[in-house]
């Protein structure tokens, strides 16, 4: 299918995919801002000291300790940088059969932030054996934020989202798991539902005393 | 004793150090909290000339961590940093702040408006 048939009969709205990108740009973007923050005031203290008066040294110490926190936020932007790349390109190739594995640490390293700001903990549990299924890549990253974006506002401060990738019977099956505190209100089963079945896969929720456990089940690209 | 006590609230460690570190040699006194709730109640326990407060804060925001300080601390000028992108009106800027600065943070500008901020009391 097309991509441009897809979006005709899509359950998202149009914009959809125009709102997505933006809050992951939004957020990606405010991270990149602190990450080059950092670099600039180190530079700046650099020249503090080249513009101080005499009693204030520079040290090859304090020098190695400036560009060690210049070279470290620089790796931590190239890999921000990489992230938003690999997602820039997830509409390249609709059904195509891709890489679970590498599809959730991009999409963990792109919305941890949002767990962050809301005192959340994220956990990843991914598995070191390759799982490659055959889906939409970029509906499949949609559905899975959009489950993450409901379970994280019933989240409390300190709750745990834990996102697992296992292989059953060959597919490939993400779980996303919130222990809640306090039941504040429901997720939408109907859309998640909706969305996975378009995005090639099953959805179910799994409903518990403290939580909810949503499974997205993809078919195995071998 | 220097020109005056500021009290840094960010999440990014290295950023708040080494502001701290570079207003010291300009005799600034800063000290800093990582989040919100760290900030109000260093604020309750230490008295500080000025608030330099980034919006987005783990836990409690910077826009309910300015209301509590303005509510608590009408005196104090706040100054509030985002890596947001410039509002695009004055009306987007939260109610109750002195200065708006995006960052990257210029440190002259920063040292510019607190001085500002401190002599409009």
């Amino acid at each position: 299918m097309t991509n441009d048939k897809k979006d005709e009969s899509s359950p998202l709205p149009k914009n959809d995919a125009l709102q997505f990108f933006g809050v992951i740009t939004a957020s990606v973007t405010h991270e990149l801002n602190n990450i080059l923050s950092i670099i600039d005031q180190s530079a700046g203290l650099i020249e503090d000291f080249l513009g101080a008066p005499s009693g204030m040294v520079l040290t090859e110490e304090k020098l190695k300790q400036i560009i060690g926190k210049i070279r470290k936020n620089s790796q931590r932007g190239i890999g921000v940088v990489k992230h938003l790349n690999t997602f820039a390109h997830s509409t390249d190739e609709p059904d195509a059969a891709f890489n679970a594995n590498t599809m959730l640490e991009n999409l963990g390293a792109l919305t941890r932030r949002f767990a962050d700001l809301k005192a959340v903990n994220m956990e990843m549990v991914i598995p070191q054996t390759p799982i490659e299924i055959k889906a939409d890549a970029y509906l499949v990253r949609r559905i899975l934020y959009e489950a993450f974006r409901q379970l994280l506002a019933l989240a409390q401060k300190n709750d745990t989202l834990k996102i697992s990738l296992s292989s059953e019977n060959s597919d490939g099956v993400i779980c996303i798991e919130g222990r809640l505190a306090e039941k504040k209100g429901e997720i939408d089963c109907g859309l998640l539902e909706n969305i996975t079945a378009f995005a090639g896969g099953t959805f179910k929720a799994v409903a518990g005393d403290t939580g909810i456990k949503c499974y997205f089940r993809f078919p195995s690209a071998k | 004793m220097g020109l005056f006590r500021v009290l840094l609230v960010d999440d990014e460690e290295e950023l708040v150090t080494t502001l701290q570190e570079r207003l010291s040699y300009r005799d600034i006194e800063a000290e800093y909290s990582l989040t919100g709730a760290e900030a109000i109640q260093k604020i309750r326990e230490k008295k500080f000339n000025i608030v330099v407060l980034d919006l987005k804060l783990p836990g409690i925001s910077g826009i309910e961590t300015l209301r509590v300080m303005r509510s608590e601390f009408p005196n104090v000028p706040i100054i509030l940093i985002t890596g947001h992108g410039s509002p695009e009106t004055t009306d987007d800027l939260p109610k109750g702040a002195y200065e708006y600065l995006p960052k990257p943070i210029n440190i002259d500008k920063l040292v510019a408006v607190m001085k500002e901020a401190l002599a409009d009391k």
